[in-house]
This record gives structure tokens, sequence and C-alpha cells, in this order.
């Protein structure tokens, strides 16, 4: 037999690399127990079931929602010996399991959220009436993704819709979703929504979408966000931070966009509404029409009406001034040269005058002046 | 935001503040007219752009990551 001598880190490195070539990444189930965080940097834990316990390490970034002792988790990890001997998982992503833990797990990161005001109503952003371009991050095969394209097409037309095509459960879900998210806001610019949605499913199926990443990444979205996750009765952490929330993938397509029939009917009664107004704007002339009318003959009545009696008062005066009327009571007038003579002084003896009767003029001449 | 979309939009926009101009209160005949032209005009654009529009989906499958 051929000895191979080794030095124990040659060993140790010897067998993490045949670990690394049999298992470059292993997915674990069990329960949590010895959970804790060194320097606020480390996290340390076991998992076990009846019979085995494995020791865990990773990193705290990497932890994405709240784990505590008596949890039922999933683990995605690197087996490796440790340079001291010992064999660990190094966990790369933790997901809480079974319904119970996740609702645990779930509920501690909400309080957490909800303590930085990543639910606040204040936060929320109204969608376009009317998208355009709408970029959606589901699963091309997932029957919730088609039931929301079916009812797009059947509401609305001429829309640019960008399918981020991810896996939207297990363990690697959170990090495409993030990542489409990402891509979506800044390689395919120009969104008008960005749209999150998947069908019913379990517990466990959900889970991604109330990731701790997840949640975030809907929050940090330059691009206004609807999710619709699950069934009316399953609320995610990712419905509540977007800024709009449908209850299906359904009505996720029925918030986007209006329904074409519905836009085509308002559009009718609005030129319905112009007929109408352009008939009462025409009844509302005839009207003035006829109230200005009538105000003009009322005017010309009564300038008739005035100068009428004017006239009256006129023709009373020149009636009264007649010096035929003053003639006929036995005065006279005399004239000379075609001038009333009022005075004595207006005539000299020798002068010719017209004495005007009622009924003739007599000429005479001035003998004496007293 | 797409040219076609954007004239839906738009022209509903332009709908709607027609329909706001026959709710104020100083119409005049001409003005009625000239805006129930442009209603007409506009609903006309808005039914035929709304009939003929197809959606477009693009799949995009790179490898997403956080």
């Amino acid at each position: 037999m051929n000895e191979l001598s080794l030095s124990v880190s040659q060993a140790i490195d010897g067998f993490n690399e045949l670990l690394d070539q049999a298992y470059p990444f292993v997915i674990i189930e069990g329960e949590v127990s010895s959970f804790k965080v060194n320097q606020n940097k480390f996290v340390f834990f076991d998992i076990k079931d009846q019979d085995a316990t494995l020791g865990c390490f990773m990193m705290l970034f990497d932890l994405k929602m709240p784990i505590q002792d008596g949890m039922k988790v999933k683990v995605l990890a690197t087996p490796k010996i440790t340079k001291w001997g010992k064999f660990s998982l190094t966990v790369k992503s933790i997901m809480p399991i079974g319904e119970g833990s996740l609702k645990k797990s779930q509920d501690l990161l909400k309080q957490k959220l909800e303590n930085e005001g990543l639910f606040d109503t204040s936060r929320k952003r109204i969608l376009p009436k009317i998208p355009g371009r709408i970029g959606v991050v589901s699963s091309s095969q997932a029957a919730g993704y088609k039931d929301f394209i079916k009812i797009v097409e059947d509401r609305w037309g001429g829309l640019e819709i960008l399918l981020t095509d991810i896996t939207v459960q297990g363990i690697d879900a959170p990090a495409q979703i993030v990542g489409a998210i990402k891509y979506l806001n800044e390689v395919a610019n120009d969104l008008d929504v960005i749209v999150v949605i998947r069908g019913g499913g379990s517990a466990d199926d959900l889970a991604p979408f109330s990731n701790e990443d997840v949640v975030r990444a809907i929050a940090g979205s330059r691009t206004p966000t609807l999710v619709g996750v699950g069934h009316e009765v399953d609320i995610s952490l990712a419905d509540l931070v977007a800024d709009k929330r449908a209850s299906t993938p359904s009505n996720a397509a029925e918030l986007l966009v209006p329904e074409k029939n519905d836009t085509l009917s308002m559009v009718a009664r609005t030129v319905t509404t112009a007929q109408s107004g352009v008939s009462a704007a025409i009844r509302v002339f005839e009207e003035d029409s006829e109230r200005v009318g009538a105000e003009i003959e009322n005017c010309i009545d009564m300038f008739f009406k005035e100068n009428e009696a004017s006239l009256l008062v006129m023709k009373r005066t020149l009636i009264q001034l007649d010096p035929n009327r003053v003639l006929r009571r036995g005065y006279s007038l005399i004239t000379k040269e075609e001038k009333a003579i009022k005075s004595v002084a207006d005539v000299t003896i020798g002068d010719s005058v017209n004495i005007k009767f009622y009924d003739g003029v007599v000429k005479a001449e001035v003998l004496n002046v007293n | 935001m797409s040219t076609k979309q954007v004239t839906v939009a738009e022209k509903l926009e332009q709908l709607e503040a027609v329909l706001v101009w026959f709710e104020s209160e100083e119409i005049t005949v001409e003005g009625s007219l000239i805006k129930y032209e442009e209603a007409l005009e506009l609903s006309k654009e808005i039914e035929e752009l709304l009939k003929n529009a197809k959606n477009k989906v693009e799949i995009i499958k790179n490898k997403f990551e956080a």
C-alpha cells in the first residue's frame, strides 16, 4: 500500500476539494437551534432533525428573514471542514418553511420594516391611468402570469410588455426577483409601471415575496410598482410595500389598464354631452336674442312715448306763443324794415312802418314821437 | 412610453378637457361648435386606435441576480 503523507492543512484542503466536487451546494431542511449573531456580523446556528445535528455558519448580510430557534428552515449551503477540523455548512441563504415558522419570521420582518416606515401610505405613488410600457416580474410558465396576460389582452391594446422570466418560488427566487426589478429599473428604463405577479401556492411557495431583499427592492423601485401575489387571502410583505396591491394576478391586470369597451362608452358619452352642450348654447342664444329683441322694442316704444309727451308740451308752448292769438285780442305788431319796434326810441318822425293786425297789415308814417 | 399609447392617453385627456369646457358656465354657440367638432374627431381617432392596437410581449431570459 502506497502511503500518502499529508499535513493536516493539506488533508483538510483535499477533503474540502472532494466535498466541493461532490456537493458544490446542498439544500438541507431542519429545525434551527442555538441561533446566535456574533460581532453583529457572523451568524452561527445548528440545524437538526430527530437524530442528527449540523453546525452552520453564515454572514449576517446573507440573512434575509428573521430566524429564531425552533423554526423549520431550508438552507442553501456549501459543506466544509474548517481549519479546526469541524464539519460545518457555510450557508448562502436560509428560508423558513412550514406555515408556523414562515408566519413567525414574516411577522418579525413586518414589524421591523413597519418601524422603518416602508409600508406608510405616504410613500405610495399613483399608477398612471393608462400605462404604455409595462415591466412584468414573473414566470412565463406560471398560471398567474397567463391569467394576467389574457385579461390585459381582453381589456386594452397597444401595450409594450417586457416580461423578466424568472423562477417565482424556491430558494433562488428572491435573488431573481430582486435582479429582475433592478434590471427593469436600470436597463429597461422608461417603463410606466413594474408588475410583480405570481399565482396561488403554499406558504412556502409564496415565501420569496416576503423576503427582506425583495421587499426592499420593491420599496426602492424608481418605477411605480403593482404587486399581485397568490389568492385574495394571501398578503405578502411585497403586497404591503407596493405602490398598489392587487389581490390576484387577474386583479393586477384589471387595476393596470381600463376596460376598452368602458373607455369607448365613455368616449361616446362625451360626444353626446358635447352635442347637448351645443344645443344648450343655441337655446341660450335664442333666449338671449328674444330677450334683447324685446328690450330693444321696449326702448323704442319708450323713446316714442317720451318724445310724444315732449312734442305735446312743445306744441302747447308754441300755441301759447303764437302772436296771432295776441293780435286777435286787439293788439298789433309794428315793424320797421322787418324788425319789430319795441320802443319809441326805435322810430323817428317820418319813418315808414307796417302795422300788423290779426287780419292784415296797414302801412303808416310816424308823425309824432313823445 | 410608446407613441401609440401616449396618443391614446393624450387624446383621452384632450377629450376630458372638452367635457370640462362644456361644464363651464360661459359657453358660446361658436365655441361649442368648435369643441363639438373636436370631440367628434377625437372620439373617432380613439375608437380607431383602441380597436386596432395590439399588445406586444417581449420575454427577457437573462440570468437575473441580485
